[in-house]
């Protein structure tokens, strides 16, 4: 026999928008780029808007849709980014999602003392000894904002020590075009050559438009330089609605599309097929607080809608996760973090960054990543759906087994034991007696314990004397044209 | 001296021929059987316990593991039987009456075959009678009970009763299980011992034959 006209569901399926609704968003984008414009400091950049149709009035620039259209077209759908070695895969591409971690987060919840204090250099190498050792994290950044190196070279301090013990795809911003530079030097060490880290690129780069409607001097440089070098770039700006934008999520995803655009068409007139990644911070203000909520339906919402627009322009997107506004790792962290995990999923996001960022983004534990790594794990599983077939379906078991009997010894059970079970590292499934049995801890506490044995642990570093050399010769060589060393 | 790592990881890994030719290859090096059970067969089960207890072991992987170890001890059986000696214990199990909730009490059923117990399964909805019967019948070390639902809990106590008033009680150590059950309890029935999980049985069917 057969079965004919099915349909399968591979994995869960989900929409926040019909067709006419991203139509109707993007639409509103085109006209604000037409009609409204962007502010533009920088002057390559005018000269390049200028030269490529878009209308500059001073620092003003209207950008037609045909120019949007172009960019567009000329922007890759596919961007495959993997580490240093090879190992390691982030593939930006519609309907594939992978998780890793933000940048530049001030503060760090000590792992020993748990007191909140600025983040050290110590803090981004631990940061990358753990997220080594998490399987569902496929990229990894510096996440904190080191205190103890001057601000001018804390990007290629980042770049260093977070690499030092962790070999996955980089995630980094740069403060200015000739840091961005000396970055892509760094990678070029362990690349061989700028033609190699152009065909396969460990580096993916942070910058930002300024909301609303803006583009700045250093960012902008950023940009131009990525685009350059083909080295893969995300230049999300932060719309806060009511804020930084207007209050309805549809202005502020409509404006923040509009900003991300811009952005697009000045990366591709630069260099037409480059790779960017698409994709605007769009969230709520908290009118009550004033912080830009990194937590809560708004958020989620605006999420959501995103993956559908990315995927009607075909081009890769960027994706918040695993981040909350909570202080600490405690309840909220726990909802928010993975309310946030399953939508970037759901809605198809492909560069989902922020993992583990607390405080809406100003604070940053290893505790929190571990968690994120937990939740990452759950919503994969979830994720994969639910296969039915003769097999899963498993009537002639059922009749094998039958009334009052059990299914723990079948061959069935083992065969799919681990696909179609889930198993956690860090959430409790013991019932009472053995949890107390084995000293009553709190996920918190099986976080930390795992923490302190991930860093302390002796483990070899993932970059060779050699490679460490030669980046400090770069390091050297810029903190010289800075003035900062003879 | 025998070495018993080959049959220890053939129990681990639940291969059943390899554990059947690692105790034919240490009979005819001239183990003991009584070695043979301690060191080699209940020795690789003692690390499967520590390994599901630690979370790296999955319940079917731990009756595979069961499974493989009676192979071997099919063949050991038979040897210690011959030279009188006892082997570990017997138990007899039972959802009580009024329950027919099996699969706590089969996993414990497991467990403890799989550490080279003697288990006789008396099923579900075991009346009271059928216990006292079946521990005069296989005298065994451990009379166990299980119950998942608070109506059928108080049918433990009654066996008890009913064992005591018979007179079989004293020669037993009578353990109980089951989701609503709890230390409590236990004692205020005038239980030996009580396990909250199926996985604790096996500790505690020790700790009450040794006792």
């Amino acid at each position: 026999m057969i079965r004919v006209n099915q349909k399968l569901n591979k994995t869960p399926y989900f929409e926040i928008l019909s067709e006419d609704q991203v139509y109707a968003i993007h639409s509103a984008s085109l006209e604000i780029l037409e009609r409204t414009g962007m502010n533009v400091h920088n002057e390559k950049a005018l000269k390049i808007f200028g030269e490529g149709g878009a209308y500059i009035e001073g620092a003003r620039v209207r950008i037609p849709p045909v120019m949007v259209e172009q960019a567009l077209k000329s922007a890759p759908s596919r961007i495959l980014v993997t580490g240093r070695y090879g190992k390691g895969k982030v593939l930006l591409e519609r309907n594939v999602a992978n998780y890793g971690l933000g940048t530049d987060v001030p503060n760090h919840i000590d792992p020993y003392t748990h007191k909140i204090r600025p983040t050290v250099l110590k803090d981004i190498e631990n940061t990358g000894k753990v997220v080594q050792k998490c399987d569902n994290v496929d990229f990894t950044s510096n996440s904190g904002l080191a205190s103890d190196v001057r601000p001018e070279m804390q990007d290629l301090y980042h770049y260093k020590v977070g690499s030092t013990y962790c070999d996955k795809p980089f995630f980094t911003s740069a403060a200015n075009g000739e840091n961005m530079k000396a970055l892509i030097d760094m990678a070029t060490v362990f690349a061989g050559s700028y033609e190699n880290l152009r065909k396969a690129p460990s580096l993916i780069v942070y910058g930002e438009p300024v909301s609303p409607l803006a583009l700045d001097q250093e960012a902008t440089e950023v940009l131009l330089v990525c685009a350059e070098h083909k080295i893969p770039v995300v230049f999300p700006p932060m719309v806060q609605t009511g804020a930084t934008g207007p209050i309805t999520l549809a202005g502020g995803i409509a404006q923040g599309n509009a900003e991300t655009l811009a952005s697009l068409v000045l990366h591709q007139l630069k260099s037409p097929g480059a790779p960017f990644i698409w994709g605007p911070f769009v969230s709520q203000m908290d009118m009550k607080t004033t912080i830009c909520t990194y937590g809560g339906p708004v958020f989620i919402k605006a999420q959501a809608a995103l993956g559908q627009i990315s995927r009607f322009y075909n081009i890769p997107t960027f994706g918040f996760a695993g981040c909350t506004d909570s202080i600490a790792v405690d309840a909220q962290c726990g909802i928010e973090m993975l309310w946030s995990i399953l939508i970037n999923a759901l809605a198809g996001l492909n560069l989902c960054h922020d993992i583990g960022y607390l405080n809406s983004g100003l604070l940053f534990s290893l505790e929190s990543l571990l968690l994120a790594d937990e939740s990452i794990s759950a919503v994969n599983h979830f994720m994969g759906g639910i296969e039915i077939n003769d097999e899963t379906l498993a009537t002639d078991l059922i009749n094998k087994v039958g009334p009052e009997n059990n299914f723990l010894t079948e061959e069935h059970t083992l065969r799919f034991l681990k696909k179609e079970g889930w198993y956690p590292q860090f959430l409790n499934r013991k019932n009472y007696e053995a949890w107390k049995a084995a000293g009553s801890k709190t996920v918190n506490q099986r976080l930390e314990e795992k923490v302190h044995q991930v860093i302390e642990e002796d483990v070899p570093p993932q970059i060779s004397t050699d490679e460490m050399k030669e980046l400090d010769k770069i390091i050297a060589q810029r903190e010289k044209k800075l003035g900062l060393r003879d | 001296m025998v070495s018993y790592d080959a049959l220890n990881e053939g129990v681990i890994t639940g291969d059943g021929g390899v554990v059947q030719a690692e105790v034919n290859k240490a009979l005819s090096e001239g183990a003991g059987a009584r070695d043979i059970l301690v060191k080699g067969l209940i020795g690789g089960m003692s690390v499967v316990g520590e390994r599901f207890g630690a979370g790296d072991m999955f319940l079917p992987e731990v009756l595979m593991s069961a499974h493989a170890m009676h192979q071997g001890l099919d063949i050991v059986k038979p040897l210690l039987a011959e030279s009188g000696e006892k082997a570990l214990g017997s138990v007899v199990i039972g959802t009580v009456e009024g329950d027919i909730h099996d699969i706590g009490k089969r996993i414990v059923g497991f467990m403890l075959e799989g550490n080279g117990y003697e288990v006789t399964d008396l099923g579900t909805d075991v009346k009271a009678d059928a216990f006292a019967q079946a521990v005069e019948e296989h005298k065994p070390d451990i009379l166990g009970m299980s119950a998942m639902l608070t109506t059928t809990m108080p049918n433990m106590g009654k066996t008890i009763d009913l064992l005591k008033e018979k007179g079989l009680r004293k020669g037993i150590k009578v353990m109980v299980g089951g989701a609503p059950i709890n230390e409590e309890f236990a004692k205020s029935i005038g239980a030996d011992g009580y396990g909250p999980e199926a996985g604790s049985a096996v500790d505690l069917v020790k700790k009450l034959v040794a006792s």
